[in-house]
């Protein structure tokens, strides 16, 4: 998903995220629920003398809360790209920033490539100075166009 | 020159965005669920004609009484190998592939929520099948005691018991890390605005399914490391002699035995309930009360295990509790098999494959459920116990059950899967063969049966000869068509007359709006779906 704003005459922002149908307190509520379930099994079964289905279980739910953990957080990651007046600042975090990069906006290059192939789904980059960076992480052939349609209008 | 950066954000997520990696890495390395789902695909096919070799030796000892081909102890290695290979290698890998090919595209996603688990959940596979299958060839044999490894008798097994336990972890393992990503990728990759009441039915059908492996691995796994256990460290979980209880083996397999069951059919209906209402062409009839009939059948199917155990002896109350538990089950299948019947009714219906076969499956489905029916009632089952009823019964819910449908599956989805229309001449030929002979090979079972033939004995009652001689000849007329079907495959993916987008003209949800073949990234732009959007 590609969401725009405009924040003056002369400087845009775009969001770059992938597409996410369940919130992490959700999620939770998934994880622990089946934790109930998986570990009431183990112990009601373990009350009954057969107690080695309780690592079993245990170990399930761990795994359980950490893929759910790794989904929600990889599916958060948005990639921000503001280009200001003399500036494209390019940013990546979920709720906050971890990275970020800025480079002088008129010596800043968009550089895109799509060959033919539909497998292919092109690399889309800005680079100012010898150093480049890749965008559009989380989008396909299409949108990936689309972001570089947008960009073209505000850097050359 | 400048370089792109590519560390961190910069760099492409999980999967590759440049298409498929040259070679054999391609497939050891890939992370695409397209190509998972192929793998997948292709091994439970080739696990399916390990398996039927294996029920093909069986049937050839059976083709008369006494001792013919192999010695006994062999034979119970085939029918133990037998169930192994074709539960854990054919039907459960199978609808884990069609899982991975259709439930992103059927959800508009572009990936599962975890590639990376996703290519180990496959690779561990082969592994597991390698370690299984090579107890064929040590000292003390392969497994013997039947799929369900009964204590004590699984207990007198030699040294490779430690190797038929150690293969069914690393199966476990893949099929909780499989059912996680089908569970974390639906709740969580859905196209904006895609509901739950949105999804389409095979994409619920395998959430349900996954909750139900997610809840039922834990038990089988902990069962067959108490047995290992008893086996090698002298502990007395299941032995008398010690302490312990036989039964509560019995108990425990089962509570995970019988939502396995469910495991290897509730997918089944998904597909059915995507074929009927296609070549139907009506959506399909009670798509709400179809969700909750199989939630009913997964929370029915953990309050049923002991009817498996009637005759070890229980008390009345748990008899009758788990006779009428068991024959309540026959009301939400019923549900489905009216909807199914009414979904065709009055409905512009042709018959291409994959119609065939999903009307094979809902009618010999149901022969196969009637039969169950028949096995819940106790006093009935007393009598049906460990004879060859059994056997005509669960192979009527899996053969023309769940392996009609994944035949069904491949016919319906093929053409999106490759781009090109398989032999429609060939397919019905498969489809009418493949029906006469797994009539002929299963219905005799019934009679003898309800005669008295016990099942899992290489050698039998002179009074039984003629019908087992008939059961074998459909077995080799069956296994032998199914030659058919891997040409056919083969065809369609060499060439063919081309498919469109939509493939078939009564199709309706997201997958059938890309293009065939998919493209390998699809839905990287999620779609996105309002309340009349027709998803399923």
């Amino acid at each position: 998903m590609i969401s725009e704003q405009s924040l003056s005459p002369n400087a845009v922002r775009f969001v770059v995220q992938g597409n996410q149908s369940m919130s992490w307190r959700a999620n939770l509520w998934l994880a622990g629920s089946l934790g109930v379930v998986i570990m009431g099994i183990a112990l009601a079964m373990a009350s009954q003398g057969l107690w080695l289905i309780i690592p079993f279980a245990g170990a399930e739910v761990l795994l359980v809360l950490y893929c759910l953990y790794l989904t929600v957080k990889r599916l958060a990651r948005k990639e921000v790209i503001t280009v200001a007046d003399d500036a494209v600042k390019l940013e990546w975090g979920e709720t906050q920033p971890d990275r970020q990069v800025a480079l002088p906006r008129h010596w800043s290059r968009l550089k895109y490539d799509c060959p033919e192939s539909e497998f292919e789904v092109g690399d889309l980059s800005v680079g100012a100075h010898g150093r480049r960076y890749a965008l559009g992480k989380a989008l396909g052939r299409d949108e990936k166009r689309i972001l570089y349609n947008k960009l073209k209008v505000w850097l050359p | 020159m400048s370089q792109v950066d590519t560390s961190h954000d910069a760099h492409h997520g999980d999967h590759d965005h440049h298409g498929p990696a040259p070679g054999l890495m391609r497939w050891i390395t890939t992370t695409n669920h397209k190509d998972i789902g192929t793998l997948y695909l292709w091994f439970s096919l080739i696990m399916f004609f390990i398996g039927g070799g294996m029920a093909l030796i069986i049937r050839a000892e059976l083709w008369a009484p006494g001792i013919q081909i192999v010695d006994p102890m062999f034979f119970n290695s085939m029918t133990t190998m037998h169930a192994l290979v074709m539960i854990f290698g054919v039907v459960m890998p199978a609808f884990v592939g069609l899982a991975n090919w259709m439930i992103p595209m059927m959800l508009g996603a572009p990936d599962m929520a975890l590639p990376r688990l996703n290519n180990w959940s496959f690779w561990i596979m082969p592994f597991a099948f390698t370690i299984l299958l090579s107890t064929l060839f040590m000292d003390s044999g392969g497994p013997a005691g039947g799929w369900t490894m009964y204590p004590p008798l699984v207990l007198q097994m030699g040294d490779s018991f430690a190797f038929v336990v150690f293969a069914i972890h690393f199966m476990g393992i893949s099929s909780v890390m499989g059912s996680i990503n089908i569970v974390a990728t639906i709740f969580n990759m859905r196209a904006p605005g895609m509901t739950l009441m949105q999804m389409p039915m095979f994409v619920w059908t395998w959430l349900i399914t996954a909750f139900l492996l997610i809840a039922t691995i834990p038990v089988f796994a902990g069962a067959v490391t108490m047995l290992l256990t008893d086996r090698f460290f002298e502990t007395s979980f299941f032995s008398a002699a010690g302490g312990g209880d036989p039964v509560m083996y019995q108990h425990i397999f089962w509570f995970f035995g019988h939502p396995e069951v469910y495991i290897l059919i509730l997918p089944a209906f998904g597909i059915i309930s995507h074929i009927i209402p296609t070549f139907s062409r009506k959506p399909l009839f009670g798509y709400d009360s179809m969700v909750y009939a199989t939630a009913s059948i997964a929370f029915l199917s953990f309050i049923v295990w002991a009817h498996h155990m009637f005759t070890t002896g229980m008390p009345l109350a748990a008899e009758l509790f788990f006779m009428f538990s068991t024959m309540m089950i026959s009301v939400p299948t019923g549900v489905k098999v009216f909807n199914w019947v009414s979904t065709m009714w009055r409905g512009s219906m042709t018959f291409e494959t994959p119609m065939l076969f999903a009307i094979g499956f809902v009618v010999m489905f149901t022969i196969g459920g009637l039969s169950g029916l028949m096995l819940a009632i106790t006093p009935a089952d007393i009598q049906y116990h460990d004879t060859y009823f059994v056997v005509a019964h669960f192979h009527y819910v899996l053969v023309p059950g769940a392996i009609y449908s994944l035949m069904a599956a491949c016919y319906f989805w093929i053409p999106k899967w490759t781009g090109n229309m398989y032999d429609e001449k060939l397919g019905k030929m498969h489809f009418w063969i493949s029906t006469i002979f797994v009539n002929v090979l299963f219905f005799p079972m019934h009679f003898v049966g309800l005669a008295g033939m016990p099942r899992r004995i290489p050698d039998y009652s002179l009074q039984f000869a003629d019908w087992n001689m008939i059961a074998t000849i459909g077995a080799f007329g069956f296994g032998f068509s199914q030659l058919m079907f891997v040409y056919i495959i083969f065809k369609c993916i060499k060439g063919g007359e081309k498919a469109t987008g939509e493939v078939w003209e009564g199709a309706r949800g997201l997958e059938w709006t890309v293009a065939s073949p998919a493209p390998y990234h699809t839905f990287e732009e999620s779609p996105t779906i309002t309340p009349n959007t027709v998803t399923r």
